[in-house]
């Protein structure tokens, strides 16, 4: 049990953030995103060429960041300059970015299992593998949050919460809504592709397929987010957010022990997206505060 | 000063459904007037205050603001100095933020929004003295989510925000026409204090007769896309509500031409 908990615990800060990433355009921008499908195996090919390739394991974080930062502006330019639905725009450049992918990877899976790449940075300092890893689980989404958090409380940051739900009034601030929302898809890639990168060097391998049901995981820890924090500041939500990956994966790891196989996970995890979407209206229902 | 020059604009072009609604519309308006607009339902009047706005593009015509052509500008370069306060509350503000979030974009409005915090403790005292200066308590609620604000309170919040920084136009549709009537009223008197303590230009479109005869110094009748009846300063004030109703009624009888000329003898 304690190994499902401490399992649920990594994994919940490594792909924390990415449904951090997804907070910012699901909740933030009110743009459902699919991009995130391919832009997770984006970090992680990207991540993984580099590293096999004899590259430093900072050049692969830095590129597949600027990977995804890239391909969410790709969606956002397709949606306000192209003038597709943002549904289909996000589905295009995913299924583009398939193709990339196995044209960085130049095959469909590449194994990292011999190294310990970016997991070990810190044990040139007389780390512990295990404790740098650790430290890496927790540098990460730690920095991560504490810049999101910074960046909604700055002007810009202001402008992207407005553009959210009230794309009349970000014109009357003389600020084009359409460049605000490229930089709002642009910076929830990066996020994500970078997750993507961490998640490759977790697991030990970068797979072509691994992103797909990214957006429905991304959901899933969103909105159990919010079931357990309700509505606060954004830092509030945004920790949140972190802990509701942590419940879904903690979920995820249950449902394996149980005995369901590793093929029923998507399944489960719509049925868990499911729970979660009709959850809060069951709060809402039984007035718990 | 605002003059608008051959302006032209069609909805549904080239289908059966062609309406030709502004045909050579030209209107100027001088620096600090307020401008009352009435006219019948589809009369022009929204459209002519969005395509100064820039949310509708003329099919040709020019339209200057203080000397600059805004026609080729995409609205939000135009709302560097063109505000705006809708009809529907909604539109002004931003419900996800507080009072104090959103005064505080307002503030900056038409300059680079960039990576600074947005907060500030000397801008939140100037936003509680704006905001007690309304007399609506807003300043108690300065971190209250505008999206649990009445629509009035709004509203007022709006006001505020589309001449915190002081603009070249202020357009008003029917900005008081969700409101109940002791709201409406108090919103008026808002707008008549702000547009005059900052010298506004403005053009008020209004369904209430007795606010376009009470505030501002002019007021313009469209109808079908064309001035009917255009009178300003003494005039103006001699004019009475029985007066402009009539008007109403002869402008839905008459033909557009008629009633010009019968309203040139007033
Ligand atoms: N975006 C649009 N597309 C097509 N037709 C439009 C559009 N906007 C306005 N119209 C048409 O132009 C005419 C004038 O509409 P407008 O909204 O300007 O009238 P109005 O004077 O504001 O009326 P009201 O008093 O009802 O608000 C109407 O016939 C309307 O159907
Ligand atoms: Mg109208």
């Amino acid at each position: 049990m304690f190994d499902i908990v401490l399992t649920a615990v990594r994994e919940g800060l490594l792909f924390g953030i990415m449904a951090m990433g997804v907070f910012l355009t699901f909740r933030v921008l009110n743009f459902a995103d699919l991009t995130v499908d391919g832009t997770f195996a984006l970090g992680a090919a990207t991540y993984a060429a580099v590293v096999i390739g004899g590259g430093s394991v900072w050049a692969g974080v830095a590129l597949a960041l600027a990977g995804g930062f890239v391909a969410g502006a790709v969606t956002g330019l397709l949606h306000t300059k192209a003038g597709i639905t943002g549904l289909l725009s996000g589905i295009l450049t995913m299924i583009a970015l398939y193709s990339v992918n196995l044209r960085i990877m130049g095959r469909p899976n590449i194994p990292l299992l011999n190294t310990q790449g970016i997991l070990g940075v810190f044990q040139p300092f007389g780390l512990s593998p295990n404790i740098s890893a650790w430290l890496v689980f927790l540098l990460f989404p730690g920095v991560v949050l504490a810049l999101l958090v910074w960046l909604f409380h700055t002007q810009f940051g202001y402008v992207l919460r407005a553009t959210g739900d009230n794309v009349q009034m970000v014109k009357s601030l003389g600020v084009n809504p359409d460049r605000m929302e490229v930089w709002g898809l642009a910076i929830s890639n990066a996020l994500v592709s970078l997750s993507g990168a961490l998640v490759a060097q977790y697991q030990g391998f970068a797979d072509v397929g691994m992103g797909i049901g990214t957006i429905v995981a991304g959901l899933a820890s969103v909105i159990i987010g919010e079931v357990f924090v309700g509505a606060r500041s954004i830092g509030w939500l945004l920790a949140g957010v972190l802990f509701g990956t942590f419940v879904y994966r903690f979920s995820i790891g249950l449902a394996l022990v149980v005995g369901f196989e590793p093929t029923d996970l998507k399944l489960l995890t719509a049925v868990i997206v499911f729970l979660a979407l009709t959850l809060p209206a069951v709060r809402k229902k039984v007035r718990l505060p | 000063m605002i003059e608008i020059q051959g302006l032209c604009k069609t909805f549904h072009r080239g289908t059966p459904d062609e309406i030709a609604l502004f045909k050579d519309f030209s209107l100027t308006v001088a620096s600090g007037d307020f401008v009352t607009i009435i006219g019948s339902n589809g009369a022009g009047k929204s459209t002519l205050l969005n395509l100064i706005a820039g949310s509708l593009a003329p099919e040709s015509g020019r339209i200057f603001v203080d000397g600059r052509d805004v026609v080729k500008m995409p609205e939000h370069r135009r709302a560097a100095f063109i505000s705006r306060v809708f009809q529907n509350p909604a539109l002004g503000t931003s419900p996800a933020l507080t009072i104090e979030e959103n005064l505080s974009l307002a503030v900056n409005k038409g300059r680079p929004f960039g990576l600074g915090l947005a907060k500030d403790r000397r801008k939140r005292e100037h936003f509680r003295e704006r905001l007690a200066s309304l007399g609506l308590g807003l300043e108690n609620k300065m971190d209250v989510k505008v999206g649990v604000l009445s629509g009035g309170q709004r509203q007022a919040l709006a006001l505020l925000m589309a001449t915190e920084v002081s603009p070249s136009l202020l357009l008003l549709d029917e900005h008081t026409a969700a409101l109940d009537p002791k709201t409406a009223n108090t919103i008026m008197v808002m707008t008549r204090n702000l547009v005059a303590e900052h010298h506004i230009t403005t053009l008020m479109v209004t369904h209430n007769m007795k606010n376009a005869l009470d505030y501002g110094n002019r007021l313009i009748m469209l109808h079908q896309g064309s001035v009917v009846v255009d009178v300003r300063g003494a005039e103006k004030e001699r004019l009475s509500i029985g007066g402009l109703m009539e008007w109403f009624g002869e402008t839905s009888a008459l033909s557009d031409r008629m009633v010009l000329a019968e309203f040139s003898d007033i």
